[in-house]
């Protein structure tokens, strides 16, 4: 078995791609993120901007996206759906983290 | 080869419609989705469940399956020597293979052969990870050594599971759930097709000081009443060595204090913070000197901590 090094990138905000690459990346086509993009689950990096960049996060959001979609054999408007309860989900996880150990933010 | 009960997987008996094969996966599915659910095994129960669901919905690989015959599961079994011409050819040999690559590999040779051997190159699959570090790893940058079985296709382009050691250093700004990406280093590509990538989830494992949220790290640091009051300096852990924190007079239980820069390294720019969260504890058991002085404060004192508790209640009309 052979030790192989490799490179690791934090998909954060500096983890920056295009919409060809997010779509390469994630196996969803360009057309399913433009539509998870007008329901507001994948966010470009500056709106305006043309062509649009992305965040980190748009690539996690769009390859949980794609699981969702294969995985529940669910439309695009349900993973949206779908993909802004688990996010609230997590939103509220933290804050009653938060909130139980005592800490004032 | 091992035997997998597909059926149990999804709880159901062997001659399932193929209505109740959907609807078993899908409640399965809802429970246990590694995007649904983060309970401790819910991943490992939704790739046997998934797995079982792939084979069964497929009419033609669910006969394959039925050819079998039933195993108890994990028995080890050898398919009937009809069914390995019919299913993976008089030269292969089945053993060692694992039954889930060998039904991938079945839909896959399907869907190749409709090409009608056209050279299409096909991207290499995208792996998920997940491990657990410290925090001590995460501040030091630590090398991790991760040992996965990949699935990937032999040169007659059959599914195989291939071990693999991977050294990774933990990158400089990870948070706890960070995604992490390794291009290149998941399955290998078809017919000059790229190959995949791998994506690790980072976790911290839980600390016995430290709990970490973002770059900033909380430890709940205990006080003496008489420290909170009149103030004092004391030693407290940080990731980085013990440093010496200045309480100030008049510290309150619950109160946070901030050690700029003492939390967690960031990519670029200055660390997070460290917060001392203050709990003012009593001496478990007190010497007869300590009782006195406490008898002393308490004759000498006006401090009323229930005040709140005793108010009447404004009516509000």
């Amino acid at each position: 078995m052979r030790l192989e090094m490799s490179e690791m990138i934090i998909l954060d905000e500096r983890a920056e791609c295009s919409l060809v690459e997010l779509a390469d990346r994630s196996r969803l086509s360009e057309s399913e993120l433009l539509e998870l993009i007008d329901c507001g689950v994948i966010a470009p990096r500056d709106p305006a901007a043309t062509p649009q960049r992305f965040a980190g996060a748009a690539l996690t959001a769009a390859r949980a996206a794609a699981r969702l979609r294969d995985d529940f054999e669910i439309d695009l408007r349900g993973v949206a759906l779908a993909l802004a309860l688990l996010e609230r989900i997590e939103a509220l996880k933290a804050e009653l983290c938060r909130f139980r150990s005592g800490d004032p933010h | 080869m091992k035997f997998k009960d597909y059926y149990a997987s999804l709880g159901l008996l062997r001659g399932a419609s193929e209505a109740d094969i959907k609807k078993a996966y899908r409640k399965l599915a809802h429970k246990y989705h590694p995007d649904v659910s983060k309970e401790a095994g819910a991943e490992a129960r939704f790739k046997e469940i998934a797995e079982a669901y792939q084979t069964l919905k497929d009419p033609e690989k669910r006969a394959a399956y039925d050819r079998l015959g039933a195993h108890a599961p994990g028995e080890d079994f050898r398919p009937p020597p009809d069914w390995s011409q019919a299913y993976a050819g008089p030269e292969e040999s089945l053993e060692g293979l694992d039954l889930a690559d060998l039904f991938a590999s079945l839909g896959a040779g399907r869907s190749r052969g409709s090409t009608q051997g056209a050279k299409l190159a096909f991207p290499g699959a995208d792996y998920e990870l997940r491990t657990g570090i410290s925090i001590e790893q995460v501040f030091g940058g630590a090398l991790l050594e991760l040992n996965v079985s990949m699935p990937d296709h032999d040169a007659a382009g059959r599914m195989v599971r291939v071990p693999r050691a991977l050294n990774v250093r933990v990158p400089k700004g990870v948070t706890d759930g960070q995604r992490l990406r390794l291009p290149g280093m998941g399955g290998r590509g078809f017919n000059g097709g790229r190959a995949g990538d791998l994506y690790l989830t980072v976790t911290f494992q839980p600390h016995r000081l430290y709990r970490a949220d973002g770059h900033d790290l909380y430890l709940e640091l205990p006080l003496a009443p008489w420290e909170a009051a009149l103030g004092a300096s004391v030693a407290i852990p940080t990731p980085g060595g013990t440093v010496q924190m200045k309480i100030p007079t008049d510290t309150v239980a619950g109160k946070s204090l901030r050690l700029a820069g003492r939390g967690l390294p960031r990519p670029h720019g200055v660390a997070g913070d460290l917060y001392a969260v203050i709990r003012v504890v009593m001496p478990p058991t007190l010497t007869a000197r300590e009782r006195e002085l406490l008898k002393e404060l308490g004759a000498a004192s006006a401090f009323e901590p229930r005040a709140a508790l005793l108010q009447e209640p404004v009516n509000e009309t």
